[in-house]
């Protein structure tokens, strides 16, 4: 049961409290600490909501995301790239994209969150009072600095998928590539598991890229690793994330 | 802390932890409508409130997060009592059935117009995507957005586009605003949590982690100490009664194999000890300190496991019967275990408990093997369907108090008189002695058919002189209530090259789990509601009902008829194949037509000799003409793009309209000082419309205005004897009870009037509105009630009406769907679903839509989606809302149709039918036999998943 609830002011503010309370979770829309789903129940919170971080702007090359932006206003922007809007639109409902945020998505690490392979595709950044830093590495270690600010490209030829058994459900198994100057990246995302870019798959396309759509999923769902659940069997899941992610792979060459 | 906040418009200064939960802070505050579904989990939307503008789970928000903001509810749309044009829209289009997240859907739609003044198709299913609605399928929230958005201009406009039937008649058949409507969608008091009075106990329950053990020993002594402990219930203190939950009539045909506690444990989640408390934290701390040794034992959960030779036995118990004893039940008995307790057969149900068999059955006419010797062509083809879960938004609930020495039940059930039957016998005291009221029901579905916890508060209550509140959460919902039976059935058809049936043979087995309520009629219904749609001179069936250690099954929606028509119909698809005739020719050629007589119903009397039935209406062939029409039955559609393939499916299907020799229904009417009509009914309206159907019946009968008639339902002090609402006897029995009482008491106005008029009764009659002729005068209903009620007048006029029957009146169907199967992924998208179901004549007709809507949708759930899942233990892993997948709006058929197909059945109320159960029955075989023809591969078992259609055709 949350006791102790503080609405710092600032930044400095908020990670004074932090320090203070160590066990203290930073909240910005709720929708996740909040929910009996969560399995968390901290009894301090420190909100961003008084911070100033609900915008959003161009910065560059980069779409900007104040942390405590929500899903909807992100997804209702005009500059929000279409890969992103189309995720954050398949996300739960209305009433919950109007709570959560983007920062908090990424906070939990949560693989059931689509979104979060999108990000990692568009090699999205985080801005945290002391570095900013990809949403890639923040997820994959062990990070929880306060997330201010989230940094989009603002042209990235990125395309996302997701499985799941209802249009809304749960996301099973959420993929995404992304072509940049750097390279490829792939993403693939399993509930229950973890999310992780195919790397020595990235290495070893990123020169030629497969014409057979079939033989292309067929070595993604080789390059999956999977596990069976209550839900599918690891099998389904290697093979769904291929035929995805060579779907989106492909499409995101053509720059789609 | 301080939290200041606006809501609806007042300034609101609140103290409160940071940390309460808002839906549960604005309930604190008064405000009924912002209600919990789903534990906080944002799944339902039943607690949308507007903050600061948009749309939000109260139950996701803390108090501390409420400081400074703007915070609107349902209560806020409404001007001077009046429903705003999107709640009148909402009621008048059939959207408000149960009725328990009406006022968040209300806001939702509010809120869409807020922003869009003129919203798309895809702005609606945005604004509702939080919402999850069972009742009415979604589909006509698009009619009632653009009812809404016509009287934001005027008013007054009226409903439109729901077809009506019977010119002749004045109400009945005619939209018409349901009477429980505007208290629904207004979010007034209406459902059992808005009754709970200050003071209340808390039931909070101990429940098995282990799905088979027996309690050795249980230690409730520390828990007892800790302050606002009132009391704890275990088997060692509780009435030795047995029972069953199943909410059946007397004597029911379900096994009393159960007490309130049990010293044996059956399933993860079995009651242990119920603790009465204070407060919540008291009983969450005595939870706590119970001290349970249990002896472990294997479980089983499957019906092959239930039947090996060598199975684990889940009732070693003592058993007794009623009438039928068989001659060595006393060396059966040797076996029995005392740990096990007693089983008591009202009448034999074939059972063999101590090999884990609840009941069986097996009957026919005909002689099937001379039937399919005859046969040209034979199909043999084995089905299974999976544990359902009912979902209902609102949870099971119950509010039980002391009125001196009655108890009194506030109730969100299905049987109000079963109930009080029940929980008279288990506590030993008279019926007199039992008040149930059966509250608003936010959802039933068969679920609150059985008496799921309104025993265990009852007793607390009784046993502690204290009133006490039980409320499930959505996991207990999910772990400890009523389910759909899984069930296997094998089905065998012969027929001629010429496509003529000579013999259908169903062999179905069943997992009853822990306790056999409905073990027999449910899975019975996979016959008697299907092979009744054949007219085969060869059929038989056998039904096999096992115990295991699955969470409790019951009713549901439809009993077993789904999972029968899934197997039937698809083995007639198949069998046409095989012939080579298209199907719905070879089901033209077999099926049932008016004037037919149902042998094979002879034997299918749930629990009694049944009797033959001669269809007197039926809508099947109409249906059939109609839907091939629609969906261009026979032209072979091909997509664009080569993944895909595109295949249709038909099914025919029927239900019953109650159970004809069984079901009773009683009603009673007053005519009041000003000449309008009180109805009184034992009836259990669950948001169906009930009600509706029975003041339109009496105000039809006595030529009245629907206003002036009035209805109070199901509440055993004020109202006659009713079976209650299932197997679908609402319109029919309820409905009929309801005509003969106003028939009766339009023979006493005729003769009251006559004597005032001093006219023959002949040559009097009732004229609209509310009035007598005769020859020479005419007298007013007004006139007649101030005659009768003065001090010398001869008493207020009253009316009764009983109604019972050995006719059927029986519903049919047609369901046509078209897929995509993408033969890539694995994923099925249904672009068309027609359900073209014949009610007789849709009393309520938009109401009645709404319940095929929400019926399909149901069952393209179980279809496609849905199914309780356990591990290896017994644990149910998908125990909530959203690992367990059921169909929100996004999961609508792209094209969603549901016709109503008039007949006029003589039996029925102005020749009105059922119609909730029968949608129920027809997606599981239309969709299957729609999957086929696009890519040619048969899935014979729920749900139809992409890895299922993957691995048919052979990609995985």
């Amino acid at each position: 049961m949350i006791t102790e609830f503080f609405k710092p002011a600032t930044i400095e503010e908020a990670l004074q409290l932090k320090s203070t309370y160590p066990e203290a979770l930073y909240m910005a829309g709720g929708s996740w600490i909040n929910s009996s789903r969560s399995a968390t129940d901290p009894e301090v919170v420190i909100s961003l909501s008084g911070l100033g971080l609900n915008f959003i702007h161009q910065e560059g090359a980069f779409l900007s995301i104040g942390a405590t932006t929500t899903l909807q206003d992100i997804a209702d922007h005009s500059l929000t790239p279409d890969f992103l809007r189309t995720c954050l639109k398949q996300f739960r409902n209305r009433n919950i994209r109007n709570q959560a945020t983007l920062a908090g998505m990424i906070a939990t690490k949560n693989p059931a969150f689509s979104s979060l392979t999108a990000l990692i595709a568009a090699n999205a950044e985080v801005e945290t009072p002391s570095q900013k830093i990809t949403v890639e590495d923040y997820i994959t270690t062990p990070q929880d600095g306060l997330i201010s600010t989230i940094l989009i490209p603002l042209n990235p030829r990125v395309c996302a998928r997701k499985h799941s058994v209802t249009a809304r459900g749960v996301s099973l198994v959420s993929v995404a590539a992304g072509f940049s100057d750097q390279g490829i990246r792939l993403v693939v995302a399993q509930d229950g598991g973890k999310i992780e870019r195919l790397k020595d798959f990235e290495k070893k396309f990123d020169a030629s890229m497969p014409k057979d759509r079939d033989n292309l999923s067929n070595q993604i769902k080789n390059a999956v690793v999977s596990f069976d659940d209550y839900r599918t069997s690891g099998a389904f899941k290697k093979y769904i994330a291929g035929v995805m992610l060579a779907d989106c792979l492909i499409q995101a060459a053509e720059g789609v | 802390m301080k939290v200041s906040f606006t809501l609806n418009g007042l300034k609101k200064n609140v103290y409160t932890e940071a940390g309460e939960n808002v839906q549960s802070l604005l309930q604190r505050l008064g405000i009924f409508s912002v209600r919990d579904s789903d534990d906080h989990q944002g799944f339902c939307g039943s607690d949308t409130i507007i903050l600061n503008g948009k749309t939000v789970n109260a139950g996701l928000l803390i108090a501390g997060q409420t400081d400074g903001s703007d915070i609107k509810t349902i209560e806020s749309v409404m001007k001077d009592g009046k429903l705003s044009p999107v709640q009148s829209a909402l009621v008048d289009c059939g959207l408000v059935q149960s009725g328990y997240n009406s006022p968040a859907a209300a806001l939702m739609l509010t809120n869409l117009f807020e922003r869009v003044a003129d919203p798309t198709k895809d702005d609606v299913m945005d604004a509702l995507s939080p919402l999850f609605s069972r009742s009415a399928g979604y589909q006509p929230f698009f009619k009632a957005v653009e009812l809404a958005k016509k009287r934001m201009k005027d008013p007054l406009y009226k409903t439109e586009g729901f077809e009506e039937f019977r010119e002749d008649l004045r109400e009945v058949g005619k939209v018409r605003r349901k009477i429980d409507g505007h208290q629904l969608v207004a979010g007034q008091k209406a459902f059992v949590e808005d009754m709970v009075e200050p003071g209340t106990c808390i039931l909070k329950m101990l429940q098995s982690p282990y799905a088979h053990a027996y309690i050795r020993s249980i230690d409730t002594q520390e828990a007892e100490k800790i302050s606002g402990v009132v009391s704890i219930i275990t088997y060692k203190n509780c009435p030795d009664v047995y029972y069953t939950n199943a909410g059946q009539g007397a004597p029911e045909p379900s096994p009393h194999d159960r007490k309130l506690f049990n010293q044996k444990v059956c399933y993860v989640g079995d009651r242990v000890a119920a603790v009465v408390a204070e407060t919540e934290e008291a009983a969450d701390e005595a939870l706590k300190k119970i001290k349970v040794d249990y002896e472990v034992l294997k479980p089983v959960f499957t019906w092959d496991e239930a039947q090996a030779l060598d199975a684990p036995v889940i009732h070693k118990s003592f058993v007794t019967y009623g009438v039928g004893a068989p001659e060595d039940l006393d060396e059966y008995n040797k076996n029995a275990d005392p740990r096990d307790g007693k089983i008591h057969y009202p009448f034999p149900l074939r059972a063999d408990p101590h090999h884990n068999l609840a009941a069986s059955v097996k009957g026919g006419i005909g002689d099937v093997e001379q039937g399919f010797k005859e046969a040209d062509v034979i199909v043999e083809r084995t089905y299974t369907t999976s544990q359902i879960q009912c979902t209902p938004t609102e949870p099971h609930v119950v509010f039980t108090k002391m009125q001196g020495d009655r108890l009194v039940i506030h109730a969100s059930t299905q049987v109000p008189f079963h109930l009080r039957r029940v929980v008279a016998k288990i506590l030993g005291i008279p019926e007199t002695k039992v008040h149930v009221i059966k509250e608003r029901v936010g959802g039933g579905f068969g679920s609150k058919q059985d008496v799921i916890l309104e025993d265990v508060a009852a007793y607390a209550t009784y046993s502690t002189g204290r009133p006490v509140y039980y409320r499930y959460t959505r996991n207990q919902e999910f772990n400890t209530c009523s389910t759909r039976k899984p069930m296997r059935v094998h089905v065998k058809i012969g027929a001629k090259k010429d496509g003529t049936f000579t013999a259908i043979q169903m062999d179905n087995e069943a997992n009853t789990g822990p306790f056999g309520a409905h073990a027999l009629t449910v899975p019975m219904n996979a016959c008697s509601k299907n092979l009744p749609l054949f007219l085969c001179p060869n059929m038989y069936f056998t039904v096999r009902i096992y115990y295991s250690n699955i969470m409790p099954t019951g009713a549901y929606q439809g009993y077993g008829a789904p999972k029968g028509a899934f197997a039937l119909i698809s083995a007639v698809a198949e069998l046409a194949e095989k012939l080579g005739i298209d199907q719905i020719e070879l089901m033209r050629k077999n099926m049932v037509h008016e004037g037919a007589v149902l042998e094979i119903l002879r034997c299918l009397g749930e629990g009694r000799e049944g009797t033959p039935a001669l269809v007197q209406s039926c809508g099947l062939d109409k249906a059939l003409e109609i839907g091939a029409k629609m969906i261009d039955w026979g032209k072979k559609e091909v997509s664009n793009n080569p993944d895909i393939k595109i295949g249709k499916g038909v099914s025919i299907s029927q239900q019953g309209s109650g159970l004809p020799g069984l079901d009773h229904s009683n009603a009673h009417i007053l005519m009041l000082a000003d000449g309008g009509f009180s109805v009184h009914s034992g009836a259990a309206d669950i948001g169906t419309g009930l009600d509706t159907v029975m003041a339109k019946v009496v105000a039809e009968v006595l030529n009245v205005p629907l206003s002036q008639v009035t209805v109070m339902s199901g509440d055993t002090d004020h109202t006659p004897f009713d079976t209650g609402a299932y197997a679908s006897s609402g319109t029919f029995f309820s409905g009929n009870a309801a005509r003969l009482a106003a028939e009766d008491m339009k023979k006493k106005i005729l003769e009251k009037a006559a004597e005032y008029l001093d006219e023959p009764v002949e040559d009097c009659t009732l004229e609209y509105p509310a009035k007598v002729k005769g020859k020479k005068g005419e007298i007013t209903y007004a006139q007649i009630a101030y005659n009768t009620t003065t001090g010398h007048g001869s008493g207020q006029l009253q009316g009764t009406g009983s109604f019972v029957t050995e006719n059927h009146a029986i519903p049919y169907g047609a369901n046509f769907a078209q897929v995509a199967v993408n033969t890539r992924t694995g994923e099925i998208e249904i672009q068309k679903f027609y359900a073209l179901l014949d009610c007789g004549t849709p009393i309520n007709p938009e109401l009645a839509q709404g319940q095929v809507f929400g019926g399909v949708l149901k069952s393209i759930g179980h279809s496609l989606y849905e199914g309780i899942i356990l591990d290896k233990d017994g644990t149910p892993l998908n125990d909530n809302l959203q690992d367990y997948n059921p169909p929100t709006i996004y999961d609508l058929p792209k094209d969603f149709q549901a016709p109503l197909v008039f007949t006029n059945d003589p039996d029925g109320p102005y020749g009105g039918k059922s119609i909730s159960e029968l949608a129920t029955n027809g997606a599981a075989p239309a969709l299957a036999i729609a999957i086929h023809d696009a890519c040619g591969i048969w899935i014979r078992d729920w749900p139809f998943s992409p890895e299922k259609i993957l691995k048919a055709l052979g990609k995985i």
